[in-house]
């Protein structure tokens, strides 16, 4: 278990199909995410989570639960985790009991599950993917210093077009020196993430004009 | 100091999807389609550059509406 102060995340349990049932059917929350969205049932979903909760090596799939009353909120995967080249790939961070959307819970998750991957999994390098168009993901990952490694033009199609899917990354050793900067105070953050949102908001501006 | 309207105006700005003319200082926020913890980081961005108040996930949490949440920042101030 990786305790914080609000939340603290534990490997699936095969019960928890029942909340991700919910937020898979989501069609609001899944539109972000730079898959399509599936209908589940119960049966696939039971599968999914079963098959996530006997597995913790290749992907480890982690159940968001809120301190207070111990109800899972959301999950964090890590997937492709490849112990020979010392990479995994952060593959989604859902928080989907919407009493918990409150950017706090988000950013403890991302501090929990960044020092795991690279202080417990001994990582060197995590990569993280989102829609170009989806700024807060890319504000929020920008802010934390992640790097834009490049973007796949026309890679998803979902809500009837093409988009764009910005691949960051952020190794371990740049981990470390902003880690013990303290760059990743939460004011700092939340400040980047502001001014992260304006830059961003200009370019996709900018490249609709075009 | 900044009015409630003007809050409102703000905090309807972190939106993409949502008419910024159906968020009101009574909307509950919480049951917006597009809320989502990242629009929560948003507006706790928002509430800072803006108010230089930092939120907390209780002061989220435990608002129901927009002017809720406005008189959470006031009380920071």
């Amino acid at each position: 278990m990786l305790k914080g102060k609000i939340v603290y995340l534990r490997l699936f349990e095969p019960g928890d199909y029942e909340k991700t049932y919910l937020w898979h059917n989501d069609h609001d929350l899944m539109s972000t995410t730079c898959g399509p969205f599936r209908f589940v049932s119960k049966e696939i979903e039971r599968s999914w989570v079963q098959s996530k909760s006997e597995n913790n090596q290749k992907d480890i799939y982690l159940a968001i639960c809120a301190i207070e009353n111990d109800e899972m909120i959301g999950w964090y995967s890590i997937s492709d985790i490849d112990y020979l080249n010392r990479k995994c790939q952060c593959s989604g961070v859902v928080i989907g009991d919407k009493r918990y959307c409150d950017g706090e819970a988000f950013q403890e998750v991302g501090h929990l599950a960044l020092g795991y991957i690279f202080n417990e999994l001994n990582m060197n390098r995590v990569t993280g993917s989102c829609l170009r168009e989806h700024i807060m993901s890319r504000a929020q990952m920008e802010a934390k210093y992640w790097i834009l490694e490049g973007v796949e033009r026309q890679a998803v199609f979902k809500l009837g077009k093409y988009h764009d899917i910005c691949h960051y990354s952020l190794l371990r050793e740049e981990y470390l020196l902003h880690l013990n900067n303290g760059d990743y105070n939460d004011r700092l953050i939340i400040r980047r993430v502001a001014a992260k949102i304006k830059e961003l908001k200009t370019e996709l501006n900018n490249k609709d004009q075009k | 100091m900044k009015t409630l309207e003007e809050f409102v105006s703000l905090f309807a700005e972190q939106f993409d999807e949502t008419d910024p003319n159906e968020i009101t200082a009574n909307t509950e926020f919480h049951d917006l389609d597009e809320w989502s913890s990242l629009i929560g980081l948003s507006v706790i961005a928002m509430v800072d550059e803006e108010f230089e108040v930092a939120l907390k996930g209780d002061d989220m949490r435990s608002s129901i509406t927009v002017e809720d949440l406005y008189n959470k920042v006031l009380a920071h101030l």
